[in-house]
């Protein structure tokens, strides 16, 4: 077992990937920060609905600004001069889709994170071609659509179970909340199981890779450090992953861990601390964002009971694009930020080699010049170019087929066991990368 | 009409699948990760099918271009 100290120490600045960057250019001091601020702690504390407004003000006026650090970061870098923030649409895309001049190999997480939390967490998400792609293939066969389809019924079958165990709680009156109970199991399992991860230690990995999400948020910090949280995160799952390598080693067993241990890439096999790495972002990945999505559905289905009634009338024709829509509404990831590495001009404004570059995807979601009526939930939204995935481009999401297969498979019950639920007001996480719900009282309705 | 030619750019392709979910027949991620065709000369009739699957490539890696 190692310590947070004997990690952070073996972690000293010299050693870290910052110093091939190119040099940052010596305009930075005429820049002026623009008069909207979108690194306060203020801003992100704003729900999307409110926070869209200043966004909608510089899709409209100023796409591309120049800002400066976050408010409070994780791991404050004095020496961080800002970043550009691009929030339109079509600019997110042609950033997304550059991926020579932007790059993910500096760092692609919009707050200021340890460096080792960084090392230990961001595997192939941190890397750009050609590797990035020998690293990320390790895994990406076992998302692809036609294997999500082999795993369909396993995945309904599933979902039936976790909302059949929801409705029985509410009948033997106990209380039901929505995040606890119906919209966390399903990603955690599924995770569990593609990766190799026993059922009893299923919960401890899910609530490490939460501690990794905590960020600066007071209320899932409880007065805790928040780097330290966030390293013992993902210390925890790296610990965990170590004992299961070793297990794996012994009887290789059909997984994405087995695969991990057994695979090479340019000759050489992943060390267990690679291994590890891809262990917190997949675990993260998997267990986090469906589930928000999942919730952020489930809240806009009772707020909205006209869409709820258009859906159920027609539920397996309709949740299709329902499910496109509640990606574009949740907007769960809501950056990302890459760095410059030659000169390039996006939306009119130049950018040097060495600048930060931020692409806010629940900006993009919300873009009128792309999605009539931006600010309703309309479940027949078709097209929905949502780029709840990203934008495109090397890095686009993984698990997009898993998520959608869990999504159609949770709604599909809540429709058939529980249509007239009522979620009630959401605790929503409060971050500056996910926007996310904690727990959601839910009434299943069963009495109705 | 011609038929169809498919090429894959296989350094820009990340084996994300978004063309096998649209022509399964077509476009096929290999255990490796690795995409490929399954034929590469598609009857004309299924130019638009094609077309889409080259346009929702997050990576536009996938060319349609006319036989001869």
């Amino acid at each position: 077992m190692t310590t947070f100290e004997e990690i952070a120490l073996s972690f000293d600045d010299d050693t870290d990937d910052d110093t091939d960057l190119p040099p940052a250019n010596d305009v930075v001091d005429t820049r002026a920060y623009d008069e909207l601020n979108v690194s306060s702690d203020a801003f992100w504390a704003l729900d999307l609905p409110e926070r869209d407004l200043i966004f909608r003000t510089l899709r409209e006026q100023r796409p591309v600004t120049w800002q400066p650090p976050i408010e409070t970061a994780v791991a404050p870098d004095p020496d961080d001069p800002g970043f550009w923030a691009v929030v339109r649409h079509k600019d997110i895309i042609e950033v997304s889709q550059n991926s020579d001049v932007f790059v993910s190999r500096y760092g692609v997480m919009f707050d200021m994170l340890p460096p080792v939390f960084l090392e230990m967490a961001m595997s192939f998400l941190a890397m750009d071609n050609p590797k990035h792609n020998k690293v990320r293939r390790l895994v990406s066969s076992a998302f692809t659509p036609r294997q999500i389809k082999r795993i369909d019924d396993d995945i309904a079958s599933r979902a039936k179970r976790i909302v059949a165990a929801a409705a029985q709680k509410a009948r033997d009156g106990e209380p039901v909340d929505f995040v606890e109970d119906i919209s966390k199991p399903l990603p955690v399992e599924m995770f569990g199981d593609m990766f190799g991860v026993p059922d009893e230690l299923r919960a401890e990995v899910a609530h490490a890779a939460d501690e990794t999400q905590a960020w600066s948020d007071p209320i899932l910090l409880g007065g805790r450090d928040p780097a330290e949280v966030q390293v013992e995160g993902a210390l925890k799952i790296h610990d965990i992953t170590e004992e299961l390598i070793a297990a794996r080693r012994e009887n290789p067993a059909d997984d994405l861990l087995t695969s991990l241990v057994n695979a090479e890439v340019d000759g050489e096999q992943l060390s267990d601390f690679e291994i590890g790495a891809t262990m917190v972002l997949c675990a993260v990945a998997g267990t986090d964002t469906t589930r928000h999505t999942a919730s952020f559905g489930a809240k806009a289905l009772t707020e909205f009971p006209e869409q709820r009634q258009w859906l159920w009338e027609d539920f397996e024709n309709r949740i299709g694009t329902a499910i496109e829509e509640f990606l574009r509404w949740g907007s769960v990831v809501q950056n990302f930020r890459r760095t410059a590495v030659s000169e390039y001009t996006v939306g009119r404004q130049q950018i040097l080699p060495g600048d930060k570059v931020v692409i806010m995807y629940s900006s993009g979601n919300r873009d009128a010049e792309v999605f009539g009526d931006p600010d309703v939930f309309r479940l027949d939204r078709n097209p929905n170019p949502h780029i709840a995935f990203g934008g495109g481009g090397t890095h686009f999401c993984l698990g997009n087929q898993l998520s959608k297969s869990m999504l159609r498979s949770l709604f599909r019950e809540l429709h058939e066991q529980m249509p007239d639920f009522v979620a009630g007001e959401p605790n929503l996480v409060k971050t500056n990368f996910i926007r996310g719900i904690v727990s959601m009282p839910f009434d299943p309705g069963l009495g109705r | 009409m011609s038929a169809c030619q498919i090429t894959l750019d296989r350094t820009r392709c990340a084996g994300i699948g978004l063309c096998e979910a649209i022509s399964p027949d077509v476009f096929e991620i290999g255990d490796d990760g690795q995409l490929q065709l399954l034929v590469d000369v598609v009857e004309p009739a299924r130019r638009q099918e094609l077309e889409e699957a080259a346009l929702n490539c997050p990576t536009q890696s996938i060319t349609i271009s006319t036989l001869g």
